[in-house]
């Protein structure tokens, strides 16, 4: 295979690998929450713990704004 | 949604670890401020079609300027994003603050990681 493709599908692994274990471990915490929602939970105004999982969610959604173009459109013309 | 405004109606300085009165501006307002479904169901839709244009726009030649384009959209999503659905448009300025010291200590690290790409093979082209 070609050094090029090689760093290439080297970072694409690498960078589509951390984002999907970024999207596990975010799925677990809101099957969790979902769990202790389901339990009665955050109905007494201590909604820090889904505020903050809101933050991280979209911290993972800003990541895949990023990847999106970067991975698969911007070296099409090159 | 609507229990959480009743008990803090009912019990203004218990539970929810605000040391003031009810009728004080909260410091933590992005805590407990509601955002209408409206706006986030039109964020939503300006970052669909965002994501439809930059998939256009990557069809187009531009050159160089395909991955200036494609970045430029990439921030415009990510700014609406952080604005809105993180809830930083409603937040204090001491969270403002601290949103942008970080976005210029990035700028530092990618000027520094720049500095080196482009002057890697000075002289050589």
């Amino acid at each position: 295979m070609a050094r090029h493709t090689e760093v290439y599908f080297g970072l694409y692994f690498a960078m589509t690998g951390m984002h999907a274990l970024h999207m596990i471990i975010g799925i677990c915490i809101l099957g969790f929450m979902i769990f202790r929602a389901r339990a009665g939970a955050y109905t007494n105004g201590h909604v820090t713990f889904v505020n903050n999982f809101g933050l991280y969610w979209h911290f993972v959604d800003i990541v895949w704004i990023f990847l999106y173009p970067l991975l698969y459109l911007i070296s099409r013309h090159a | 949604m609507s229990a959480h405004k009743d008990s803090h109606a009912m019990q203004p300085h218990g539970g929810t670890g605000h040391d003031h009165g009810p009728n004080e501006q909260d410091v933590h307002d992005s805590l407990n401020h509601i955002v209408s479904p409206v706006i986030y169901i039109t964020v939503a839709a300006i970052l669909l079609v965002m994501t439809a244009v930059t998939a256009a726009v990557s069809f187009v030649d531009l050159g160089t300027f395909n991955a200036v384009v494609a970045l430029f959209i990439a921030c415009f999503k990510a700014s609406i994003v952080v604005l809105f659905f993180m809830h930083v448009k409603y937040s204090s300025k001491l969270t403002k603050l601290t949103l942008f010291s970080g976005l210029f200590l990035f700028c530092v690290l990618i000027a520094l990681t720049l500095s080196d790409y482009t002057t890697r093979a000075w002289g050589r082209w």
